[in-house]
């Protein structure tokens, strides 16, 4: 059991993860709707992620409309298949 | 939690908006519709339709651009899903056009018609193995009508002898997919309002 990645672990970053590993990129709203967190947690979470470097963010303006854009990183996508990996053995 | 439906949600989530399965579908009735045109008119035009086909394709693109711009994303986020080249994605196109070969050569077999009335019906048929295919593995058995509706739209192509031109078939696919796209998007609009 020591060998799971206790970033990606966590359910609340394990459905983030899950979600942008799909996804080139994501603004903050769509992962705030499928993953029905509060505006907070999800920042929480999404800070915690970018401290580990599995995933990047980048602020900016569409027209005069702040957006927030969320990408999984290679170290991200290779943790989260590791993270597959790992589980399905130990389930196994 | 389930982590394939996960990884594919990014993708459903385009669809689900039905933008995509309206533009397909106006796509297709765009160039049903130029086809139908041409025909009608004296030989010196007929280059006519097809052209103003083209730029109202180049017109439904750019819309559908700007109605996920400006309606979709502020209302349920946006997403771009990872559409990587991947060659297990892609292994079914020899084998489709292996199965398409095979309808083709069976359907001339049993009907005695020609190549040129076989390819639209044959090609119909073939798709909708294909989206049943999909639907089986994406696990959504709605595909299954659509499936459906393609046989019979392959049926009645065979039996209305069309030409070599693929105008009905485009017609026919356009319509239901038209239909589907406006409703998705009713449904998507209802169930996100603006804030």
């Amino acid at each position: 059991m020591s060998e799971v990645d206790r970033i990606i672990h966590e359910p609340a970053r394990l459905l983030i993860v899950a979600l942008l590993s799909g996804a080139k990129e994501a603004d903050f709203l769509f992962l705030q709707r499928e993953t029905n967190l509060t505006k907070g947690n999800l920042s929480s979470h999404l800070m915690k992620l970018e401290e580990a470097d599995y995933i990047e963010i980048e602020k900016m303006f569409r027209g005069k409309i702040p957006l927030t854009l969320v990408r999984l990183t290679p170290a991200g996508r290779t943790a989260f298949q590791t993270y597959r990996k790992t589980m399905n053995g130990l389930l196994r | 939690m389930r982590l394939d439906e996960l990884t594919q949600r990014p993708w459903n989530y385009v669809t689900d908006s039905g933008v995509p399965w309206l533009m397909a579908g106006l796509v297709c009735l765009i160039n049903g519709g130029a086809g139908l045109i041409t025909h009608r008119l004296p030989l010196n035009y007929q280059t006519i339709p097809s052209l103003v086909g083209i730029l109202c394709m180049l017109l439904v693109f750019l819309a559908a651009r700007q109605v996920n711009l400006r309606v979709i994303a502020p209302r349920g986020g946006y997403v771009e899903p990872d559409d990587r080249f991947d060659p297990r994605n892609w292994i079914w196109i020899p084998s489709a056009l292996v199965g398409e070969a095979a309808i083709l050569l069976l359907l001339r077999f049993l009907t005695k018609l020609g190549w040129e009335q076989v390819i639209w019906p044959g090609f119909a048929i073939c798709l909708a193995f294909i989206i049943a295919g999909v639907g089986r593995q994406i696990k959504r058995p709605r595909m299954y009508w659509f499936a459906l509706y393609l046989l019979a739209l392959g049926a009645v192509l065979l039996w209305a002898r069309v030409g070599p031109e693929m105008t009905w078939l485009a017609i026919g696919v356009g319509v239901p997919l038209t239909v589907l796209g406006a409703i998705r998007l009713r449904k998507f609009l209802k169930e996100n309002p603006a804030e």
